[in-house]
């Protein structure tokens, strides 16, 4: 889930975050701005690796670790909450 | 990142013809009567507004486009009864929230649920300090509404809300903004929350309310120091490139102070009146250098091409009034020596 004091915006591809409690920003390239819109639209983490797996069926395990990386980080930065 | 996240946003918005940031204007209802008010008459009927679903609809479309942040206006926001339901839902699609009310139909319980929803700001129009200035400056009469907004001003900060306070300048409060300035910065507004707007044209004329040079020059002071050194690379505003308004019933307008809307999205998608309306592509297609008294102005750094001032106030929209460029000098100039 989405921590609630998150902010957000998406220009051409890149996301801007803001904590507003903190004042910090955060920025997602173009691939973390795909992750990011399936998760903000309510995919689970095992789907969207499932959506990325079947696009790339040749790299599913970097793909796996790839997003689990991707959900750590936000998680370290308290931009989603579990 | 070469400049801060920001301004990069903005400028890469600016750039891609995206949708950075609107404002909404709930209702045109409203409690006062500012005889400044762009909005013309105030109107008393909620009759053809966007209703909340219709609202929530546009929320969704926002979030689809990507826009960051969302402004609440009117008519006053609160005199539409659903207004916290609306703001509910904008937070609840993570956008940067924030209104501007005259605060007079606040109550704490609605000020409880401004902070439980995390509301990013909130602007109070606050004239002046000076009761009889207040009640000329919005038009009324009821003493108690000028206590009723301190009183929930002071709550707003006492729930540690982010609350700036908005001055619209005219010659009835030029004189007390320094007496007004203390009294809030005491009560814990931030110096960097005060906003001392200059009038502009729009549905009303406003020649008799502005303040004299004399009158702006006095307060230079006090009025430069909400100027940001810190810019974005165009000296054109914002409007129409990475901003729009949406009034109550539906019409789009590059900015609030437009009388023409490019679209209505009762008629047209909202996206489709953003890319493609001819208003907005023609205002995508101008550049500084075809405003050619602004381009050449010492404070050009410091100030914008208002393209609604100069519609408005010459009818040329590549032309800045007198009233406007003699305002913006006494207000920036010194920051150009
Ligand atoms: C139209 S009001 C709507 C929100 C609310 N009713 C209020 O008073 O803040 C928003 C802001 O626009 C300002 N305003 C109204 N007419 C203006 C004008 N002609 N030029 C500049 N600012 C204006 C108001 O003073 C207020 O600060």
């Amino acid at each position: 889930m989405l921590n609630k004091e998150i902010v957000f915006g998406s220009v051409a591809g890149e996301t801007m975050i803001l904590n507003t409690k903190t004042g910090t920003y955060y920025t997602l390239n173009q691939q973390g701005t795909g992750i990011w819109n399936l998760y903000y639209k309510g995919k689970t983490i095992r789907e969207i690796k499932q959506y990325y797996a079947d696009l790339y069926p040749e790299s599913a395990e970097a793909i796996d670790q790839d997003v689990d990386s991707f959900f750590a980080e936000l998680k370290e930065n308290h931009i989603i909450t579990e | 990142m070469p400049q801060d996240v920001h301004t990069y946003f903005q400028n890469k918005a600016r750039e891609n013809d995206a949708l950075f940031q609107v404002e909404i204007d709930v209702t045109n209802q409203c409690n006062a009567n500012c005889p400044f008010c762009f909005q013309g008459d105030h109107r008393t009927c909620a009759d053809g507004e966007l209703s909340l679903q219709q609202m929530i609809q546009l929320l969704d479309e926002l979030r689809e486009m990507g826009t960051f942040y969302i402004g609440f206006s009117g008519g006053e926001p609160f005199a539409r009864k659903d207004f916290l339901e609306i703001l509910r839902e904008a937070k609840k699609r993570h956008f940067r929230v924030s209104l501007i009310t005259n605060a007079m139909l606040l109550t704490k319980e609605k000020i409880d649920a401004l902070a439980d929803m995390n509301i990013d700001h909130i602007n109070v129009s606050f004239h002046s300090v000076v009761l009889e200035t207040y009640l000329k400056c919005f038009g009324i009469q009821e003493k108690n509404c000028y206590y009723k907004a301190l009183e929930n001003i002071q709550y707003m900060l006492q729930k540690n809300l982010s609350v700036g306070i908005a001055i619209t300048v005219t010659k009835y409060n030029v004189e007390d903004i320094p007496a007004t300035t203390k009294f809030f910065t005491d009560l814990g507004v931030k110096e960097r929350d005060f906003g001392y707007n200059l009038l502009a044209k729009g549905r009303r004329e406003i020649n008799d309310l502005v303040p004299s040079k004399e009158q702006i020059a006095k307060n230079n002071a006090i009025l430069t120091k909400s100027v940001d050194p810190q810019r974005e690379e165009s000296l054109i505003c914002t409007a129409g490139t990475i901003s729009c308004s949406i009034d109550a019933y539906g019409n789009v307008y590059p900015c609030t102070f437009f009388n023409t809307p490019a679209g209505n999205i009762h008629e047209t998608p909202f996206q489709n009146i953003w890319k493609q309306s001819h208003l907005f592509k023609l205002i995508r297609s101008f550049q500084d250098s075809m405003f050619e008294k602004c381009s050449s102005c010492e404070i050009k750094k410091y100030c914008h091409i208002c393209l609604v001032s100069n519609m408005n106030e010459t009818g040329n929209v590549f032309k800045p009034s007198d009233i406007y460029c003699i305002s913006r000098k006494a207000r920036y100039g010194s920051c150009a020596q």
